[in-house]
């Protein structure tokens, strides 16, 4: 018993400290930082990407403080954990706004948690800027929405017309994964591709997390597609790959930008030979913004990085730059920041919201060629 | 076609069949319900990787070593979930297989990173046991010795318990563990030795399913522990060749799913088919007769 | 003293809360507290419709998410799709839910209750899987948004604080409703089958149909938090109604303890609190939230409140207090341990 009483009054005792947790800390250097939230998720099923933002993130606030701030105003970095959930989205993002020191936030890194919390951020006027958010609809949720990566709206298409007028593939295949993002964008793809008068002979969702493509691959080898397109992420489309390789199945394959990383290779070994994907940014891109972004990450973490971690390095980047513009003292013109950056090399490729706040990309087709990535060549 | 859906269908009916197994052993003797058993599983994938990479790749090594870290992380799970709980109501041991089961998910990915690992493939080329082709369909070895070692396992473990003393008392403790204790029986290493034997199964599925598809990361546990669970149930939760072949039967049910229907129907299937038969058939499928009476509940 | 003064005066603890909670919206202006109190509000009507089934009537109900989950998507296409005002797709989406409820429980609970609690698990997980795949009715896991706010007879639900309202009255009247439901014939019904269903069977206690009516109202009071979650967030996807979710609950019983009022209310704020507060540790916060279920199941299973009906009465107006056991539990001083019903 005596334990028990003991452990109760300890919980007691941490239940009272952790109430006191949950008021908004006043921080005392409040004149030389300012805060930046980064919502992303660190646990769960995505977890791997959320920390791909988190570092390349830090890395440019890094890199900023030590030259000195933005007028001698240190970034600070908040990374909040969403774990993919849209309610916890939602409560960052309330937490977010009501932390006055807060001029911005960064993420999150899937749809659903992006567009449940940008009503939050619109009512509060502070930027959402997200790395990989692609719905279509979430920029139109409000003002105060951006995005770096291309929509699946642009990027689908895109390969469709790869796929059917150049590589000139009429039997099509799809393999997709069933969580808001590859819906949308085999959604894209398949209307593009039927348009240009290709035949999509199968579309197969999978839930995430499954691994066994077997039954999927079967169905699709008999039908002899002449290509088959993955939206999937990269640790999916390995294994399909590899299974396909098992089947003795070696079609064309076209995938998305979500691929690129050395991970795809490491984990498909020779099954992911000959791939093609059309690339926001590859390790060996001669644009100075990619290289320079290479160059950094490889000094400090060691390791290429993959294309989640450089669209976050670009958020980071025109965040930074939008904040050198217009201050650090209102986040209601941090907007106004975002939309009057010109020609913003970024590593993957120039940004600009010029337009509006989904910039147009420019994709660089690339494929995998005796174990690394190189540039396509026809 | 259907050949190869087939030897789709079994493979990963296959692994089903090991976690079912698994689950059936402990929920057979324990009467406790875990929900930490994905999560031994993917623990078991990832001591194998780690013996393969690090030490030798020997496929026999890996499993053996896996086999023991399951053991032990099974006999850790008893004794939190169920032996310092013994006679507290089910929710309670529930609820810590499911702590449990956020812990090591938590830790794994803090230990190993959140990201997905895989073998080196040159050191996958050297384990690779080759392939056969039987009219356009080429079967792995791999998946042979999948196979073999999962109707295997299931041979040794009928064996165990109908025929070994162990066994027996294995037994005797599940139907009534007052009267074992009474007679004799050390009821707390009877409990120990079933669940870290049900443990074992997962971590032996682990490696296996690991090497086969190369592919390890955090939460592997999660969808593979919930589909072994609905086989557990369609095989009547207390019978182990009604695990397997119920494990098996549902491998080859999703797998023609996705081949006359759609694949996303797939996983629905399994847990439709696991609600229908505790609806009109509580005592699984194989077994006509009379419900195990279900203590504790 | 007249019988109303008197109530009133013994329910003064209840009153004083109530009333501070009122009060919050204006002495706060901090947004975000008042966002974590409405989803503790959403938390604390699902923990206590659990509370029903788990704490009441000691069934073990692992899926409640997916009454959760039907509620919020009926809620939503009820508003969107049938024009129905908020008020009566609130209570359309706690019927829909009460009713897949009743198709759960009928054939399950005839049977031992290791059965209905797999069945409610294959439940969560069937509903997951049709939000996540049946595209032309729920758009997937694209997910229904702009779902629109509540309007209440001309009270159109908006800003944080009228959010904030809303939830306490939702809050107060399962409360409320809850209380006079378990001091009812029903109530001890339930009691009665939990401590012993052969003795309450014999007593005279329908126990099959009391089970089903305890399970469907259980459905209900999950279907209408759902409601409000839809129409508070204005954004759904099955992610949010995934398994996890009602591991969640479970785990907010077990913190608060339960078979009382009480127990669920202050698990499930705590567990609502926890998380937020720890948000800083990052991907540590999810060891600290699985540590605690595994320590209090170890070391206080009944939960921080022990388990026991704590009336918010004044003391001199105390009624005898009812000492509510759950069942084998060996933890109960000596002096306490009562011979059950039957026992």
């Amino acid at each position: 018993m005596g334990i028990c009483k003991r452990s109760w009054k300890l919980i007691w005792v941490f239940f009272l400290v952790a109430s006191l947790g949950l008021w908004p800390q006043v921080s005392e250097a409040a004149k030389q930082v300012v805060k930046v939230g980064l919502s992303a998720p660190l646990t769960g099923d995505w977890a791997e990407y959320g920390n791909d933002f988190k570092r390349a993130v830090q890395m440019v606030f890094d890199k900023v403080n030590k030259e000195g701030g933005i007028n001698s105003t240190r970034l600070e970095l908040v990374v909040l954990d969403s774990r993919g959930d849209p309610k916890e989205a939602v409560l960052i993002a309330e937490k977010l706004v009501a932390d006055p020191e807060v001029i911005a936030e960064i993420g999150d890194f899937s749809s659903s948690c992006s567009m449940a919390a940008a009503p939050i951020y619109e009512a509060a006027k502070m930027v959402q800027l997200s790395p990989t958010t692609s719905h279509q609809d979430w920029t139109k949720k409000g003002e105060y929405m951006f995005r770096v990566v291309a929509t699946q709206g642009f990027e689908g298409p895109y390969n469709a017309r790869w796929a059917v007028q150049e590589l000139k593939k009429r039997k099509i295949a799809t393999i997709y994964i069933n969580n808001d993002w590859g819906v949308d964008a085999n959604k894209y793809f398949v209307m593009e591709a039927k348009r240009l008068g290709a035949e999509v002979l199968a579309e197969e969702a999978f839930t995430p997390g499954e691994k066994d493509f077997t039954a999927i691959l079967t169905k699709i080898k008999r039908l002899n597609p002449e290509l088959v397109y993955l939206p999937t992420f990269y640790a999916d489309a390995a294994a399909i790959l590899n299974q396909a390789k098992r089947m003795h199945f070696k079609p064309v394959v076209l995938a998305n930008s979500s691929l690129f990383s050395q991970k795809t290779i490491e984990l498909g070994g020779d099954a992911v030979e000959g791939i093609l994907i059309p690339a926001n940014y590859f390790s060996t891109d001669p644009r100075p913004g990619a290289q320079r972004f290479t160059k950094e990450y490889r000094e400090l973490y060691g390791t290429d990085p993959n294309q989640f971690a450089a669209l976050a390095y670009d958020a980071a980047g025109l965040l930074v730059e939008a904040l050198k513009r217009v201050g650090v003292d209102d986040r209601s013109k941090v907007r106004q920041g975002l939309l009057e950056i010109r020609g913003f090399e970024g590593a993957t490729g120039p940004i600009t919201y010029e337009h509006g706040r989904d910039p147009a990309k420019e994709l660089v087709k690339i494929t995998i060629k005796q174990g690394k990535w190189v540039l396509y060549q026809p | 076609m259907i050949l190869e859906q087939l030897v789709n269908g079994l493979t990963q009916g296959a692994v089903y069949a090991l976690l079912a197994l698994g689950f059936t052993m402990i929920f057979g003797t324990l009467r406790m319900v875990t929900f930490a058993h994905g999560e031994v599983y993917m623990i078991g994938a990832y001591v194998g990787f780690e013996v393969i990479r690090l030490i030798s790749p020997n496929f026999f090594l890996a499993l053996a070593a896996a086999l023991a870290a399951t053991a032990l992380l099974g006999i850790i799970i008893e004794i939190l979930a169920f032996h310092f709980l013994r006679d507290a109501p089910h929710s309670t041991s529930l609820l810590v297989t499911i702590g449990v089961s956020i812990v090591l998910v938590n830790a794994t990915q803090l230990l190993w990173g959140p990201e997905t690992l895989a073998l080196p493939h040159a050191l996958l080329d050297r384990m690779d046991y080759g392939e056969v082709e039987i009219g356009g369909v080429y079967i792995t070895y791999f998946q042979v010795l999948v196979m073999g070692v999962t109707v295997l396992l299931m041979l040794i473990l009928y064996f165990f318990i109908n025929r070994t003393r162990l066994g027996m008392v294995i037994r005797a403790t599940a139907q009534d563990y007052e009267a074992a204790y009474a007679m004799g029986v050390n009821v707390d290493l009877v409990f120990m030795v079933a669940f870290a034997v049900g443990s074992m199964l997962g971590g032996v599925a682990g490696v296996l399913v690991g090497v086969y598809y190369n592919l390890f990361y955090p939460t592997m546990g999660g969808l593979y522990g919930l589909k072994a669970f609905s086989a557990a149930v369609v095989g009547g939760l207390t019978s182990l060749p009604g695990a397997v072949v119920s494990g098996l039967m549902i491998g080859v049910v999703e797998t023609f799913t996705v081949e006359l229907g759609t694949s996303s129907l797939r996983h629905m299937v399994s847990f439709l088919l696991m609600i229908l038969i505790l609806i009109f058939r509580p005592s699984g499928l194989f077994r006509g007769k009379e419900l195990v009476r279900v203590r504790g509940d | 003293m007249p019988k109303p003064v008197r109530e009133l005066l013994a329910n003064s603890p209840c009153l004083a809360i109530l009333i501070g909670l009122i009060l919050v919206p204006q002495i706060v202006s901090n947004l975000y507290v008042l966002q974590v109190m409405s989803f503790m509000g959403i938390y604390v009507m699902l923990a206590l419709s659990l509370n029903l089934l788990n704490g009441y009537l000691g069934l073990l109900s692992i899926g409640h998410a997916a009454f959760y989950g039907i509620g919020a998507y009926s809620s939503a296409k009820l508003v969107m799709e049938a024009g129905f005002p908020f008020l009566a797709a609130m209570l359309g989406a706690g019927a829909v839910s009460g009713f897949f409820g009743y198709f759960i429980a009928r054939p399950t609970l005839r049977l031992s209750g290791i059965y209905m609690t797999l069945a409610t698990l294959g439940f969560n997980m069937v509903l997951f899987l049709v939000l996540q795949n049946w595209m032309s009715f729920t758009n997937g896991p694209l997910g229904i948004m702009n779902i629109p706010g509540p309007v209440i007879l001309g009270w159109k639900v908006d800003s944080r604080a009228d959010y904030y309202y809303l939830m306490i009255i939702l809050v107060v009247l399962t409360l409320v409703s809850m209380r006079r439901l378990m001091n009812s014939r029903f109530g001890r019904a339930l009691v009665a089958i939990r401590e012993n269903e052969l003795a309450a069977e014999a007593a005279g206690v329908h126990t099959t149909r009391y089970k089903v009516q305890a399970f469907v109202l259980s459905s209900f009071y999950a279907g209408v938090a759902g409601s409000f979650y839809a129409h508070f967030v204005k954004f759904i996807s099955p992610d949010s109604f995934y398994i996890y979710e009602s591991f969640v609950l479970l785990a907010m019983l077990a913190l608060g303890g339960q078979g009382n009022l009480i127990g669920p209310v202050v698990g499930a704020c705590c567990l609502i609190v926890i998380p937020e507060v720890f948000r800083f540790l990052q991907e540590y916060r999810m060891f600290v939230y699985g540590g605690i279920l595994v320590v209090m199941m170890l070391f206080r299973r009944q939960g921080i409140l022990g388990g026991r009906d704590y009336s918010l009465r004044l003391p001199w107006f105390q009624e005898k207090p009812r000492q509510v056991y759950l069942r084998g539990d060996k933890f109960l001083p000596e002096e306490e341990q009562t011979p059950s019903l039957g026992g």
